[in-house]
């Protein structure tokens, strides 16, 4: 019914009955549009509903279910679907998002966005940073909201500062708050600013970061670690786009464009009740997910050629190049530092290099060597969830770091167990574990755990 | 992991800051550059081991001197303290993309915590990248 449907719209329609069909479909073919069935022989079709999204031609989804799952819907709507129908669906059920969706599609292709983004360093070509880049071209047309996620090193801020300089508000400023690096006692009076004589050492009055932002972009990095009584502060200004300085009896105006971002789960801190769902909302009218090094490992020629030149000239010295088993050897290491620890790396490599015009992998840091070196010979050499430590020395590192791993370590292993037990029967789990049905996807997405097939 | 810090001298408020640092954070790990011709030096050695540059710019002339060598900062945090809070001034003080704008005469406590609140995040040279 449906491909006719498609078909009496003068759109052409391909079928596959089941996921592992479907997901090769959508890697080899431009498709505008899925219609993704939740229950499918070889699995739940909401646990491919990323991958869908993130595949080359970026289709809209469509959710189809034959029942009511109002757990289900939310966990479509939030990752990414277009729109949730009940099966059996009338015709016109059908028809009417899929010509919404066809429209945005449409209209998105001939949106005026910057014919030549100004790449701001972002550096890539790869799908996955070709899907990010329209994310960028969208939300630069757009005066939006933007929420940035990513793991740590994936270049949150460029991607800002990239939205920024294709926006119209490229001729202001984009004022950076670091949010992780305020005291509790310094947030309020450097965002909001304050007024001569509002509290010791006040000797004049001082201008707030959001009023400095007015015209142009306010980026707040590391939104999850702003205090929680900010934060309904805050939200009132992101409403209202109005603020009052610290000692101040009047409120201002600021009309500034808002980009966040953060590695945190802000799912999971909503939980946990340390991050405010009202202010989640409001953040992420524009979603941008950056894709970990290790989803793009095509791309490292034209990154480590892009950053070696920077940090060659940075140091005045003349540009080196590389050998090809040079590159080898980093495409076979897992970065859980990111683009980030690539540039640690690099940097590491030319020092070691000295004079030599030409890195190799003999000057690669040590500990990259060995742990491709491990991997090479099937031993499992992938570092412990505490990703940056190949930053630093190799120490024993903070309690704060033993206790997330042995938590990760725990929450993985139950994961894994309660799947085995249950079969996969995903009602059954939610009941024993007590979490909700978009909690444990979460979750489950959050240690790489799949339903037993 | 250390701390490079250009604090230009003869301001009290600063003087003040260096012995909150002293205090704060290990000898060896804060080091200060009496000019700009040094700070340059500095972070353009190879594998300059530095965590997070402490600038102060006292006045426009001392901030257009860094704005001009900016690509010797990128791929490092920035903590940038502002002598003149006017909006011109502040507007090109944000082209440094500095982690932290503050005011240079904001308690130096507060400055100290800062620094030490961005340290303990960084566990090591972990670049930040900047491209104006």
């Amino acid at each position: 019914m449906l491909t006719r449907l498609v078909a009496r719209m003068d759109h052409e329609a391909q079928t596959a009955f089941n996921l592992a069909d479907g997901m090769a479909m959508a890697d080899s073919q431009p498709f505008d549009v899925v219609f993704l069935d939740v229950r499918l022989p070889d699995g739940n079709g909401l646990d491919v509903l990323s991958e869908i999204r993130r595949s080359p031609s970026n289709p809209e989804v469509i959710i189809m279910t034959g029942q009511g799952d109002p757990d289900g819907a939310e966990l479509a709507i939030k990752n990414g679907a277009w729109d949730y129908i009940e099966k059996p669906a009338s015709i016109d059920k059908m028809r009417l998002p899929l010509i919404r969706a066809l429209e945005f599609r449409s209209e998105r292709a001939t949106t005026k966005v910057p014919r030549m983004l100004k790449s701001g360093g972002i550096v890539g070509s790869s799908p996955p940073m070709q899907a990010s880049l329209n994310v960028l071209a969208q939300a630069a047309s757009s005066d939006a909201n933007v929420l940035i996620t990513g793991e740590t090193g994936t270049g949150k801020e460029l991607f800002a500062r990239g939205i920024h300089l294709n926006s119209s508000r490229a001729e202001k400023s984009f004022v950076v708050v670091d949010c992780a690096a305020l005291p509790e006692t310094l947030v309020e009076s450097l965002l909001f600013g304050h007024e001569k004589g509002s509290f010791t050492g006040a000797d004049k009055r001082q201008r707030g970061l959001i009023e400095q932002a007015n015209g142009g972009t306010l980026f707040l990095d590391e939104i999850g670690e702003l205090p929680l009584s900010m934060q309904r502060s805050f939200l009132r200004v992101i409403q209202e786009r109005r603020f009052r300085p610290v000692g101040a009896d009047h409120e201002k105006q600021s009309d500034f464009r808002l980009i966040c971002a953060t590695n945190r789960d802000l799912e999971a801190m909503i939980q946990e009740g340390r991050f405010r769902e009202d202010l989640f909302f409001r953040l992420r009218a524009f979603l941008l997910e950056l894709p970990p090094l290790r989803e793009h490992l095509e791309d490292l020629p034209e990154l480590v050629s892009h950053h070696l030149a920077k940090l060659c000239e940075r140091y005045d010295i003349k540009v080196k190049t590389w050998s090809p088993d040079l590159l080898d050897t980093l495409s076979a290491h897992h970065w859980p530092g990111n683009v980030r620890e690539l540039l640690n790396v690099l940097d590491r490599s030319i020092a070691a290099a000295g004079q030599e015009p030409i890195l190799f992998p003999y000057h690669l840091p040590t500990y990259l060597r060995v742990q491709v070196a491990r991997a090479s010979v099937g031993k499992n050499a992938r570092p412990e969830p505490n990703a940056d430590a190949p930053l630093g020395p190799r120490t024993l590192g903070t309690l704060k770091m033993a206790r997330e791993s042995a938590l990760d370590k725990a929450e993985k292993s139950y994961l894994e167990e309660l799947m085995h037990n249950t079969g996969g029967d995903i009602k059954l789990a939610c009941r024993i574990s007590d979490l909700s049905r978009g909690r444990l996807y979460a979750v489950m997405k959050k240690h790489g755990v799949r339903r037993p097939k | 992991m250390s701390i490079v810090c250009f604090l230009p001298a003869g301001i009290p408020e600063l003087d003040f800051l260096r012995q909150e640092l002293g205090n704060a954070i290990a000898g060896r790990a804060v080091e200060y550059c009496q000019d700009l011709p040094q700070l340059l030096g500095r972070l353009r050695q190879p594998r300059p081991q530095v965590s997070l540059a402490l600038l102060a710019a006292p006045d426009r002339a001392v901030l257009e001197g860094l704005l001009a060598e900016r690509t010797a900062f990128a791929y490092l945090p920035v903590v940038l303290l502002m002598g003149d809070g006017g909006e011109a001034a502040l507007a090109q003080a944000h082209l440094l993309a500095p982690r932290v704008l503050v005011d240079l005469g904001r308690d130096p406590g507060a400055i100290k915590d800062v620094i030490c609140k961005i340290l303990s995040r960084l566990r090591g040279f972990s670049p930040r990248t900047i491209y104006n």
